[in-house]
């Protein structure tokens, strides 16, 4: 029975133990002291920031701004309205414009009668009607022109719903 | 025994652990914070997917293209190409006769091959035009979009990645227009209100469907161009028809319909300086789109603010970054494929060659030396009996002993194995200090110069032991790699796993061995010359996996590691996706540590078998490729949503019966029955996710420097031995 390994063990670890046995090696990758894992963490906050950047650039890119309804009805009355001058209109005139004929229908509207509007025969008169695509400064239009302008638009254009 | 200055090596592990760690919340439950490498890992993952759903929808149609020519009606028939709101959802035209005005207009582009034909065409006649770019074009060809407006020429918005309008929902209208005008803004400067819709041709070719959908986009401002004469030159009908198509019959002129873009344009190219020759010769005058609508031109391109400009330069910048990381992950993923495919060749011949050196060889099976086996064991109380019978009963002629580390079982492991009372089997108690520990306890007790190790779980058969020693009969073999089996196959898990063992069992060391390179000795069945374990200074603690660990030690000392495929032990692999995954951690975590230990082997001289062969090979195939495996899925998803599916599908399949065709080999060398085969297909859904998914977790712990303790696996002692098989 002395041959057997439990019994020679402690005799043997005490005559010559493997180096191993001490435990003092170092457990590899193991950063007791917290540093590399600040560092992951700060890299990673660093790209947390660069991908909210980048995320914030593409959905920004991706809300348009749009062309605001006023502009549009400005542009269509252009479209629509007989002007004798070559187009000259930038956007800002195009919303000073705008801005006056929303006034001068709310003028009407409150004034209580409307303004008279054409006949209804001049109206219908090609020769009286308004050539189309011709623009011109919007500062001499008066409150008739306006409501002749919706009219036109009714007549004129090819409405689809 | 008592051992007390056994131990784990290193310090404690560190007081505070904020993720991770067990708390409990204010309403008293116990929660955990998921660790930081999780967070960091899922956050990677999602960023990869955001930045591929950009890609796919910033660079990708979606949406079926052309319309239902089914149900074409016209109410526009007679209208005038140049549409705006009507205010009611629908559209109308105010465009005063053309005359004999002529706007050329180009879609699709910018084509880097060919806008910059078509416009040094046009510079050369002082020939104006409006372009209607596609957005994602644009931010591709930025200068070519700048060099348009500078040059005088008028810009359109033709969507963004040129979907059909009126095939997608209104919201992805939106979008479309809405990015193309942000890509312009960050280009130019400039917002255009003429808007092209893609696959629109004459008025008389607007469909309701058609009217409805663009009539949305009128109502925000903007101004529906579409053709008078359409010259269809997208079909390349031949230079003739596209100058005749594009040549008014009458005096009135309108708008021409050509491409720069989508697609070869060779013969629009060819038929442009026709068509101005022709136009011009019959009095025709040049003008932009907007000039033809009688709209300012400063009105159709208006200059946008400076917070839009910045906006848009964004959005330009960062769609940059995705295009560049998508390409960079496009350049992995097909790199993997590669990689993949010479892998697979490489490793069946040299497995093959093995196949065939082996069963040539005539091993001395009358060499069979005196044995130590060593069994360390920590809880095994579930299956220690059926292994220490089974080895306790090897057919092996010479004298054998086996001894049992108890490493501080609490379950009565040790006891068990006492009360066996088998001849030549002892038990050895110590602290609990961990396997290494307990094989080097081992290996100081053991009496013979060649000692086998063996997993507590283990069950060998009666050859084992003498098959697993014959290859010692060399005197420069240092180490012996047995062949472990999985004894529990009645589950999926259990059937994959299987495949898995038999697959690197039979290709992966066989082809170590060929290259003289082997990294693993496995710990359920593994022996070692005992003069190469000192050599070495016994097993090492420094790791999680002390197997390849030790194993490299000796492939570094000179040592030559073989792989003896008759000498197999039947093991209990893990039952649940749990217990798998907290031993495929340890595992990978393990190998990396060894990789990093080991890696002066990569240019010390003499070293080159680990060094240069295992160590390049396992970094390759077992730690950057799992890295990068996530991608070929998500890239799998990303084209199927945004490419045709079919090659990938393709590709998919091509992998699979690859993988079949290795396994089918693997089985028959093993002479292992192939049925289980058929769930390997299933093995690429979940197994192989949570394969990689392992790698990436091993990767961010080393990289943190956490402290990751060793998790063993329930057993349920459910090991099946099989017949031994027959070739």
């Amino acid at each position: 029975m002395e041959n057997r390994p439990d019994q020679r063990v402690p005799a043997l670890l005490e005559a010559a133990p493997p180096p191993r046995l001490g435990g003092d090696e170092a457990l590899v990758f193991v950063d007791h002291s917290g540093r590399r894992a600040r560092g992951v963490h700060l890299i990673g906050a660093v790209v947390v920031v660069l991908c909210t950047l980048w995320l914030v650039g593409v959905v920004s890119g991706m809300v348009g701004s749009g062309f605001p309804g006023a502009r549009l009805h400005a542009l269509q009355l252009h479209a629509a309205l007989p002007h004798l001058h070559p187009p000259r209109v930038e956007t800002r005139e195009l919303l000073a414009e705008n801005a006056a004929i929303r006034e001068r229908e709310a003028d009407l509207v409150s004034a209580g009668p409307r303004a008279p509007c054409p006949p209804a025969s001049a109206r219908a008169n090609p020769a009286a009607a308004p050539r189309r695509g011709s623009y011109g400064s919007s500062a001499r239009r008066s409150a008739r022109a306006a409501c002749s302008t919706k009219l036109s638009l009714h007549r004129e254009g090819t409405r689809l719903t | 025994v008592k051992a007390p200055t056994f131990g784990r090596s290193a310090a404690p592990p560190p007081k505070t652990v904020a993720r991770g760690a067990v708390f409990t919340d204010t309403s008293g439950n116990r929660r955990r914070l998921p660790p930081a490498h999780h967070v960091i890992v899922g956050f990677a993952t999602l960023m990869i997917v955001v930045l591929l759903l950009v890609d796919g929808l910033t660079t990708k149609t979606l949406g079926s293209a052309g319309t239902d020519s089914a149900s074409r009606d016209a109410p526009l028939a007679s209208s005038a190409p140049i549409l705006v709101s009507d205010g009611h959802g629908g559209l109308v035209s105010h465009q005063p006769p053309p005359g004999k005005r002529i706007a050329l207009t180009f879609d699709d582009g910018p084509s880097q091959a060919w806008t910059p034909r078509i416009l040094t065409i046009l510079e050369r006649e002082h020939v104006t035009a409006t372009f209607f770019e596609i957005g994602a074009n644009a931010v591709r060809a930025p200068a070519l979009t700048r060099r348009l407006v500078r040059n005088g020429f008028e810009l359109g918005n033709h969507t963004f990645t040129h979907p059909d309008l009126a095939a997608i929902p209104s919201w992805e209208r939106e979008l479309q227009i809405d990015m193309t005008e942000s890509a312009f803004s960050g280009i130019v400067g400039v917002r255009t209100r003429l808007v092209r819709p893609p696959y629109a041709s004459t008025p008389d070719a607007i469909t309701s469907k058609q009217i409805a959908a663009w009539g949305e986009i009128a109502a925000k401002g903007y101004t529906i161009a579409v053709t008078n004469y359409d010259t269809r030159d997208w079909d390349q009908p031949g230079v003739g028809s596209i100058v005749a198509a594009a040549t008014p019959a009458g005096e009135q002129g309108g708008i021409v319909m050509m491409h720069d873009g989508g697609g070869r344009r060779s013969e629009t190219v060819a038929a442009l300086p026709r068509i101005i020759s022709v136009l011009r010769r019959r009095g025709f005058q040049f003008v932009t789109v907007s000039e033809l609508a009688g709209i300012p031109r400063s009105v159709a391109m208006m200059p946008v603010t400076a917070s839009q400009h910045l906006r848009g330069e964004l959005f330009v910048g960062m769609l940059g970054v995705s295009r560049s990381v998508t390409s960079v992950l496009r350049t992995i993923v097909l790199a993997v494929a590669i990689l993949v495919a010479l892998r697979m060749l490489f490793v069946l011949t040299l497995a093959w060659v093995q196949v065939r050196r082996s069963r040539a060889r005539e091993r001395n099976s009358a060499f069979a030396p005196p044995v130590s086996i060593v069994v360390p064991a920590y809880n095994e109380a579930v299956g220690i009996e059926r292994c220490v019978r089974s080895l306790a009963g090897s057919i092996y002629p010479s004298p054998f002993e086996v001894i049992v580390i108890d490493d501080g079982s609490t379950d009565g492991t040790g006891e068990v194995v006492e009360e066996l009372d088998l001849d030549g089997v002892c038990v050895i108690r110590q602290e609990n200090a961990g396997k290494p520990v307990a094989l080097n306890v081992g290996l100081v007790a053991a009496a013979h110069d060649i000692v086998v190790t063996v997993d507590g779980d283990t069950v060998f058969e009666p050859d084992s032991l003498l098959h697993l020693v014959a290859p010692f009969v060399e005197p420069d073999v240092g180490a012996v790699s047995g062949n472990t089996k999985v004894g529990n196959r009645a589950g999926l898990l259990g059937r994959w796993q299987h495949i898995e063992y038999v697959m690197a069992y039979n290709l992966d060391r066989r082809m170590y061995e060929m290259l003289d390179c082997m990294p693993t000795v496995p710990g359920a069945i593994g022996a070692f010359r005992r003069t190469a374990l000192l050599d070495v200074g016994g097993v090492s603690g420094a790791t999680l996996a002390e197997d390849t660990d030790v194993t490299m030690a000796i492939g570094r000392g000179q040592w030559r590691v073989v792989y003896a495929e008759d000498a197999r032990a039947w093991t209990e692999a893990p039952s649940t996706l749990r217990g798998l995954w907290r031993q495929r951690c340890r595992w990978s975590y393990g190998t990396l540590q060894s990789l990093w230990k080991h890696r002066a082997s990569f240019w010390r001289p003499g070293e080159g078998s680990i060094g240069r062969r295992a160590l390049p090979y396992m970094l390759l195939f077992q730690v950057l490729l799992p890295l990068a495996a996530p991608l070929i899925d998500l890239f799998a998803i990303y084209s199927i949503l945004f490419l045709d599916p079919l090659p990938i599908l393709a590709f998919w399949l091509a992998f699979n019966l690859c993988q079949f065709a290795l396994a089918w080999f693997a089985f028959g060398w093993d002479g292992e029955s192939r049925r289980p085969l058929w769930s390997l297909p299933l093995q690429q859904l979940v197994y192989r996710q949570l394969m990689y998914l392992v790698v990436i977790d091993s990767v961010m712990v080393a990289l943190m420097g956490t402290h990751l303790s060793w998790h063993r696996h329930a057993r349920t002692g459910e090991v099946q031995v099989a017949q031994p098989p027959s070739r």
